[in-house]
């Protein structure tokens, strides 16, 4: 089969002449491939995929339980927490008058603002 | 319509179906680069048909480096190079396996053992004396790839690309010359 090549652009018709389009025309072979696709053993997707959710919900819930035990929404829990809190300062008190350390800590502060949130 | 990644994606979390989008928009350009490295329509199709069947096999190892084209065509150059390969193994194998006789009867007809694949043109056979090399950058040049894309798909630089087509085409000029208009095919690439 010989080619036209009377332009002046005579690379544009190489390409042309040498494409493949014409002898590949209404070729389709979609069909035949699904067909063997579908007879292949369909991936089974990422078995690990988005674990990194498990961790990161765990976490989550607990600063919400802190924040909620810290904010005295859980008034049970907030008791129970300015109780430990009272018995660990009797404690640290009986050991300020033996040892003669003293003055008010973080956890003093903790348990006079859950208290406060409890009445 | 969806890009290439998110239908991979479909088809590895297990629905086959989803590769047929792939399959259709692919398929024209994979037929056509087939084609060129080939020559035969025949061989071509099948060809084609088991690069996507390859391509599938290989998809959990597709890692969106390059976009799926190229990673497509390089499955499709290795594939067409080995069928190639094969295709000239079983030539020489049955030419050592006749008898003097048949050899030189062969010998005596012009292009019968040289050319193992039939010439369906003028065009063809151009393309069939190109190196291999050559002809896989022209084939994906045909199919209107950029420098960029053949050279990601060959593994060679962009530089490369360029040195394959320009020899190309001097001897795709060289050996159409008779069928190109006055001083055509002169050699003034200026790549």
């Amino acid at each position: 089969m010989k080619p036209d090549f009377h332009t002046t652009d005579w690379d544009e018709r190489l390409y042309a002449a040498l494409s493949p389009a014409r002898a590949m025309k209404g070729a389709d072979i979609s069909a035949r491939v699904m067909e063997r696709v579908t007879a292949l053993p369909a991936y089974a997707g990422k078995p690990f995929a988005g674990w990194w959710k498990v961790p990161a919900l765990a976490l989550a819930s607990c600063a919400v339980y802190a924040l909620c035990v810290e904010g005295g929404l859980f008034a049970d829990t907030a008791a129970s927490l300015a109780a430990a809190i009272n018995s660990e300062r009797e404690a640290s008190n009986v050991s300020a008058m033996v040892f003669g350390r003293g003055g008010a800590g973080k956890g003093e502060l903790l348990a006079m603002v859950l208290e406060r949130g409890n009445k | 319509m969806r890009e290439d990644r998110e239908i991979i994606d479909s088809v590895l979390d297990g629905d086959n179906e989803a590769y047929s989008e792939l399959v259709l928009r692919y398929q024209d350009r994979l037929l056509g680069f087939c084609y060129s490295m080939l020559y035969r329509r025949a061989e071509a199709e099948d060809a084609a048909q088991e690069i996507f069947i390859k391509a599938y096999r290989s998809l959990p190892d597709f890692r969106g480096d390059s976009s799926f084209s190229t990673w497509l065509y390089r499955i499709a150059f290795n594939h067409c190079s080995s069928l190639r390969k094969r295709a000239a193994a079983r030539s020489t194998e049955s030419f050592d396996a006749m008898t003097d006789q048949r050899r030189e009867e062969l010998l005596s007809a012009p292009g019968a053992v040289t050319d193992a694949q039939p010439c369906e043109d003028m065009a063809a056979s151009a393309m069939l004396a190109l190196p291999e090399a050559y002809r896989a950058a022209m084939a994906m040049r045909l199919e209107g790839e950029d420098y960029k894309a053949i050279a990601d798909s060959l593994g060679i630089s962009v530089d490369s690309v360029k040195a394959r087509l320009r020899r190309a085409r001097i001897i795709l000029r060289d050996k159409l010359r008779h069928f190109l208009p006055e001083g055509a095919s002169k050699i003034t690439e200026d790549e």
